[in-house]
């Protein structure tokens, strides 16, 4: 996938823990693992918002765009 | 009335199909001795009776083909009991259901043109063949429906999956 999920990066800087992130975001702990594992398809601004907000960071900060090789980076992704 | 899970319409419809398999099972047991017969006859020199050997030996094998379908469709019922909907097994039932479907469709196709050459008189043609023609287009509208209604339901499936690891 292009679109590379850096949650574990940002979790270790504010040395916080994927439980306590997920309950302060309000969401299960399997989905919130999904996401860090890469495994999401999707993610919504809500979702986005809440992290940026818990984590005190920028959009930028969890996600990265990372071209595959393969095809040029023709891939698209939706948010 | 719900559809998934025990107590719907899924289970109800679950009895009702196994019944209807034991029902079908008996009657081809029926139809296996008038084949024989038929068939000895046509062997001992009664020709007059080929037409009619050509419509029940159809309708024998077709016979397996609507069994195999009924098992097909007890196991996707069963699914829908279990509230399984949206899962990749489902599509796999439903895609050979489809296939079974067309193949009674081929079959009955063949069984018209084998019995136009062997009819005995136009009376026949007319009454059995006609029947035939409609039953071999109807299946065949089934199979082609059952096989868009297939790809409606990959594609729920693919939406269900996205829906599933949206966070």
């Amino acid at each position: 996938m292009a679109i590379v999920v850096n949650l574990d990066v940002m979790m270790a800087k504010r040395k916080i823990s994927l439980s306590e992130l997920a309950e302060k975001m309000d969401i299960t702990l399997a989905n919130l693992s999904i996401l860090k594992n890469n495994k999401g398809k999707a993610i919504r601004f809500s979702t986005l918002e809440k992290i940026c907000e818990i984590l005190e960071c920028e959009p930028k900060d969890i996600l990265e765009y990372v071209p595959d090789k393969r095809d040029g980076g023709n891939n698209e992704r939706r948010i | 009335m719900k559809i998934l899970g025990k107590n719907s319409l899924s289970s109800k419809l679950l009895i009702g199909v196994r019944v209807i398999i034991f029902l079908t099972i008996v009657a081809m047991m029926l139809i296996a001795m008038i084949t024989f017969k038929d068939f000895r006859d046509v062997i001992n020199g009664q020709t007059e009776k080929i037409s009619e050997t050509v419509l029940i030996t159809g309708v024998f094998i077709a016979g397996f083909l609507f069994v195999a379908m009924l098992i097909y469709l007890t196991s996707f019922l069963s699914n829908l009991k279990e509230e399984i909907c949206f899962d990749d097994g489902n599509v796999t039932i439903l895609r050979r259901i489809s296939n079974l479907v067309l193949g009674g469709s081929i079959i009955y196709g063949i069984m018209s043109v084998l019995h136009i050459v062997f009819a005995n008189n136009y009376m026949d043609i007319i009454t059995y063949n006609a029947f035939l023609w409609i039953l071999t287009i109807i299946m065949l509208c089934l199979s082609i429906g059952l096989k868009m209604f297939n790809e409606i339901y990959k594609k729920a499936i693919e939406f269900k999956k996205e829906n599933d690891f949206t966070i």
